[in-house]
């Protein structure tokens, strides 16, 4: 069960319209390495994450990407709000208007929108934890080519907000494989599938 | 700490431990519920005085009834912390857990 807090997770006021750094930004609410997807990810694996310590963890990084896709969509919002439509013509974000007038919907910056196959739940405990991994540095480096393509301070600094939150998730998860890891029977060098129908709960 | 105090309640009984689990949980749902449904109302009924004091006198009964039920059976929301030398929010059963794996 969730509640909401009326805040963000850290504050965004940004104060010069640009919609063309808004359909940017776009991608990291619904693409490919987006906060959406990362959300659904954590969310989803964890049924089968028989280790409560790893469970509990992507309960709260799930958890925690679904403020991040709160601030994303901030962004995108705040860059957005007002525009003229002079302002928007010839711009990237003018195909976006089309169909979504300045309202936030998830896609990828190339206009593909939101799918789930973007992200897995294979219900073994190291591939998910060794996918939550590539997604996190994935991620980072969505938002390290964010940053370079502003120089706005109040873009800049929630871009390196999130982008340091990626890391810790990282850092994180790589902690959350090795707990797993450790609890591996003796003969399963191969470190598969350590959980599937078993009942050995942590 | 969270076992000592379930065995003070019950004698050490497993199943009565289940049980008297399981009625504290049923009252948070039903608490639970009764809050969600108002807050949907009081969206859309901001001014209704008489939902407003309901809301009120039932948020109370869930804080007490959450709060209960932290301190017996482990935390319910991070903010739960019922033992000072162990983080217990990963060591409780997650929500969908069965009893039998």
């Amino acid at each position: 069960m969730w509640s909401y807090e009326k805040r963000l997770e850290y504050p965004i006021n940004i104060k010069q319209k640009n919609p063309t750094l808004a359909a940017m930004i776009i991608s990291q609410y619904g693409g490919p390495d987006g906060e959406s997807a990362a959300s659904m990810r954590y969310l989803s694996q964890r049924y089968s994450m028989k280790d409560r310590r790893v469970a509990g963890l992507l309960t709260d990084i799930g958890t925690e990407e679904l403020a991040h896709l709160e601030m994303v969509s901030t962004m995108v919002h705040q860059l957005t709000r007002g525009l003229t439509i002079e302002q928007i013509k010839g711009t990237p974000f003018e195909a976006y208007y089309v169909d979504h007038t300045a309202a936030v919907w998830p896609m990828a910056a190339g206009g593909i929108p939101f799918n789930a196959c973007e992200f897995q739940s294979k219900g073994d405990s190291i591939t998910d934890l060794v996918e939550d991994m590539a997604a996190e540095q994935k991620a980072r480096t969505t938002y390290d080519n964010l940053i370079r393509l502003t120089d706005d301070p109040d873009v800049l600094e929630p871009l390196k907000f999130l982008r340091q939150r990626e890391i810790v998730h990282f850092q994180r998860f790589g902690e959350a494989l090795s707990h797993v890891q450790d609890s591996l029977d003796s003969n399963n060098f191969y470190a598969y599938n350590p959980q599937f129908d078993k009942c050995n709960k942590k | 700490m969270v076992n000592q105090n379930m065995t003070r309640n019950n004698g050490g009984c497993n199943s009565c431990r289940r049980n008297d689990r399981n009625r504290a949980m049923s009252s948070i749902y039903e608490l639970g519920f009764v809050l969600t449904e108002a807050l949907l109302y009081l969206d859309t009924h901001p001014d209704d005085q008489e939902a407003i004091d309901y809301y009120a006198h039932m948020k109370e009964k869930y804080k007490d009834a959450i709060e209960k039920y932290a301190n017996y059976y482990g935390p319910v929301n991070m903010t739960n912390m019922t033992n000072e030398n162990y983080w217990m929010w990963v060591a409780t059963p997650m929500p969908w857990e069965m009893e039998d794996c």
